[in-house]
This record gives C-alpha cells, structure tokens and sequence, in this order.
C-alpha cells in the first residue's frame, strides 16, 4: 500500500461523496496488499513471527554400555537391544518443501573395538583398517513409496597403521605393527535439501559398517539430530 | 484483515461528527494494531525487515531475532590452553571411584533465554594429558563431559551422551604398562605389538573429543561448561570449539 491519497479541500469549499470517501477507500484497498514500502528495515522482531519456525529432532542414547556389535562390513543401523539409533517423523512423513536445508548430525563414542585384520591397503585387498557411519534419509514423495537416500558417509580408522606394511619394522613376527585406537568420539553434520516436491522424510538412521568382518566395531553413547528450519 | 471504513459519505447526506471520527478512529486502530499477516503482499519482506542482531564482543554471542548463538574458539597457542590436574584431590589423583570435575575455562559460557528454546551445543577439542611424575604411569583415563547448570533452581546436571575419555601418554618403550583407569585405550589389545613404533605409541591414545548435545530448556539462565574429572597430574587443552545455538520455540 504505498499510497493513499488525499484530495486538498479548501475554504469554502464544499466536499463531494467522492472526494471524502477517497482516502478511506484507498486505505481499504492498499491494506489488503501491504508491501516492502510500508515496512521499515528493522521492523520484524521476534513477536512478529509464527511460532515454531525452526525445529529440533533428535534420538540421544547416553547409555555406557555398549551397542550391538558390527562386523558387517555392509551398512546396519546402530542398535541397543532392538532399538535403533533412529530419528521417525510419524505417519506420511514430515513434509520438507523442496530446497529447505535440513541439518542432520550423527556423534557419538567407539569403545573397546576388536581388531585382527588391521592393516592398511595391501594389494587390493580394500581398507580393512577402517569402520565408516553413514546418515540414510527414509522418505516418501506425495505418499509414495518409500525410498531412502544416503545423507553422507564418514570413515575412521580402527588403528594408527598408515602403510601397506603389517609388520613391525623391528619384530616383523608380531601380528601387527598398527595400534588400535580405542575410546575415540565420532562427530559430523552435513545439510541435505530435496531436489524435488513434495518431499516427506519419514526417517533418519545412523548406520555404520567395517571394511573387515574379522573387525569388530562397539560403540556405547551416540546420537542423531536434525534441525529444520522453517522457511 | 484490511482496513474497512465503517460510514460511507453520500451527496447530500449531513455529516455527522460520529460519522467522521468513526472511520477516522477504524484508521487509527489498523495502522496502529491492526494489521495482521494476511494484510501483506506474498513475498513481500526482505531480510533487511527482520531487526537485525545484536554481538556481544565480551560474551562472543550474537542475538538474532530467532535465538541466539555463541561461540568459542581458541588456537593451538601456549597461551590459549585450558589446563586441569588431579592435584585437586591430592589423595585420590588415580581413583576408579572418586568423581571430582573441574570445569575447563572458556568451554563454555552462561546463556539466558528470553523464551522457551530448543539449544544445541557442539565441542571439539584434542585433550592431551601429560605423563605423571608422581603417581603412576598406567594410561590413566580423564572423564569428560557437558554439564550444565540451571542457575534458577541451582542443579548441575551432566549428560552421558557426552561422555569421552583423555589418556595419559606414556612413551612407549621395552616396558609397557597396563592400562590402570575404567576403560583401556586399546581395547585390551596388548600395545606390546606396537614395538618399534615407540614414537606412535605416545600420539595413539591422544584424542579429538567432540559432541553435539540437543537440549530443550525453559526460559532462564543456565551456565554451560565442559567438565574433566582428571587423572593426570597435568593435562590440557589447546585448539577449542565450542559453540551454542538457541533457537527460540514460542513466543
């Protein structure tokens, strides 16, 4: 409503209908479609906006004990006693609008893994070393069926090995010259946004995998967190 | 809703002095208070509306009109480490069973809510623990942890999810000690085998700590801290992060 206009109404004059009317009129009109000029920088504050704009889910296990052992060396969830690591947004999903940034955050704590194949890469026999977390997004487009999509993947290593030498440079009879890494926090994020309408996320999983089933990764508190901010 | 005029002048009608205050006074009232969300034109606000925000260089906390956010950060300086010692329970340096946490300074801030919020709150840090001179040398283990405390009902609470450990670091050599604390930075696989990597020894159990912890808080002030029950006669942290966000749920 950029204007309202007034008609100048002089000294003996006598007014029409019209001319008084007007101004109410244009005020009528304009306040049906307030825009950029009638707002001053500055002017939206914290009392002025819907409430809930940004949200916060989580799944948080705090628990010291240990998880469900992996040694699968595809992804599994995270597991306490048939309990996954596992944020759920109800039935249909939560509908996410298309390009909305979605913050997605995995943490936690690896206890006392187990290593018999530590070595780093030896002839294409793979990164036995390493165990890696991913983030797998469930959802649904316009109730569909349900897909998933991996968020992100992080890898770590189970121990200090660092060439393709198993051995010790001084023992060469010892099984490993790699020193396990035990009791190492894990933590990362990243920002996922669908491409596409009509988005319902359903659920997000922390999951993680070893590159060596003679491996066994334990980890004991761990969490997943989402943020959505609302636009 | 728009503005409506309640009287509409017609020619040759009298005008009353109701009839003029009454749509000057509905005037008054919508450009005062009336105006409400569906008065505005879609996609009509620009970023530069919302009021801006508010840095708060003592605190390192920025308010914006949505939460707020605070952050810490220190580099790998001498002079930037944050310091903790078992020297604070003479007695008890190494015990399994004796709790006494310290707060690390500059891990954390006090933060007050103007409303309800959701809060998250990040911490990444290596730890180091230096060898003990004086007790012994047994891989100790420091317990860390995220411990808040609610300064309108004056409870400490510190949360498991958080939960990470500092190793002593010993140098490897022909004799190596066992693990002596709640939980082995091996995992119980004898170091022995890492004989003739005495210098990765040292560095194997030096770790990166790092947690996001979610919170849903009540309008107040709370004091936020990392907290170590420490092992080691001397031990640090250098290179910190530490950062909070609020965001506001309801007004």
């Amino acid at each position: 409503m950029p204007y309202v206009k007034t008609t100048p109404i002089v000294e003996d004059d006598i007014p029409t209908a019209s001319q008084l009317n007007g101004p109410y009129n244009d005020l009528a009109t304009a306040s049906a479609s307030i825009d950029t000029d009638n707002v001053a920088s500055g002017a939206i504050t914290f009392n002025h906006l819907d409430a809930n704009f940004n949200a916060l889910y989580q799944y948080e296990d705090s628990n010291s004990t240990n998880l469900t052992a992996i040694n699968s060396t595809s992804y599994v969830t995270l597991d306490r006693g048939g309990t996954p690591t596992e944020i759920t947004f109800g039935p249909g999903g939560l509908p996410i609008p298309q390009y909305q940034p979605l913050r997605i955050s995995g943490t936690g704590l690896v206890t006392n893994t187990s290593i018999v194949t530590i070595w780093d890469f030896v002839n294409g026999n793979g990164k036995p070393n390493l165990y890696a977390f991913q983030l797998l997004i469930s959802y649904n487009i316009s109730g569909g069926a349900t897909q998933t999509v991996s968020a992100g993947e992080w890898g770590y290593s189970f121990g200090t090995a660092s060439s393709t030498d198993r051995y010790s440079t001084l023992n060469t009879n010892l099984p490993s010259c790699s020193i396990p890494i035990c009791y190492q926090t894990f933590q990362f994020e990243t920002v996922y946004r669908p491409s596409v309408a009509n988005f319902n996320i359903e659920k997000i999983e922390l999951q993680a995998k070893v590159y060596d089933n003679t491996n066994t990764l334990r980890i004991s508190r761990n969490a997943i967190h989402a943020i959505v901010g609302w636009r | 809703m728009p503005y409506t005029k309640p009287y509409t002048y017609t020619t040759g009608a009298t005008l009353t002095a109701q009839n003029q205050n009454s749509n000057d006074e509905a005037a008054k009232k919508y450009v005062n208070q009336g105006i409400v969300v569906g008065d505005f034109a879609t996609e009509t606000l620009d970023t530069e509306d919302i009021a801006r925000g508010e840095f708060e260089p003592i605190t390192k906390s920025h308010s914006f009109v949505t939460g707020h956010h605070h952050g810490g950060h220190k580099t790998p300086r001498a002079q930037d480490r944050a310091y903790f010692t078992s020297h604070i329970k003479p007695s008890l340096q190494v015990s399994n069973t004796y709790f006494a946490y310290q707060p690390l300074y500059e891990t954390g801030t006090e933060i007050n809510l103007e409303y309800d919020a959701d809060v998250i709150i990040d911490f990444g840090a290596p730890f180091i623990s230096e060898l003990n001179v004086v007790q012994t040398n047994e891989w100790w283990d420091s317990l860390q942890f995220l411990e808040i405390e609610d300064l309108s009902s004056n409870t400490v609470t510190r949360y498991g999810v958080t939960r990470a450990y500092s190793f002593e670091e010993i140098p490897l050599s022909s004799s190596i000690p066992a693990s002596g604390g709640s939980v082995d930075p091996f995992g119980g696989l004898p170091p022995s085998s890492v004989l003739g990597n005495e210098p990765d020894g040292k560095y194997a159990v030096r770790r990166w700590i790092g947690w996001r912890k979610g919170l849903s808080l009540t309008a107040g002030r709370y004091l936020i801290r990392s907290v170590i029950n420490a092992k080691v006669e001397e031990g640090y942290t250098s290179s910190r992060n530490f950062t909070i966000e609020i965001l506001y749920k309801s007004n």
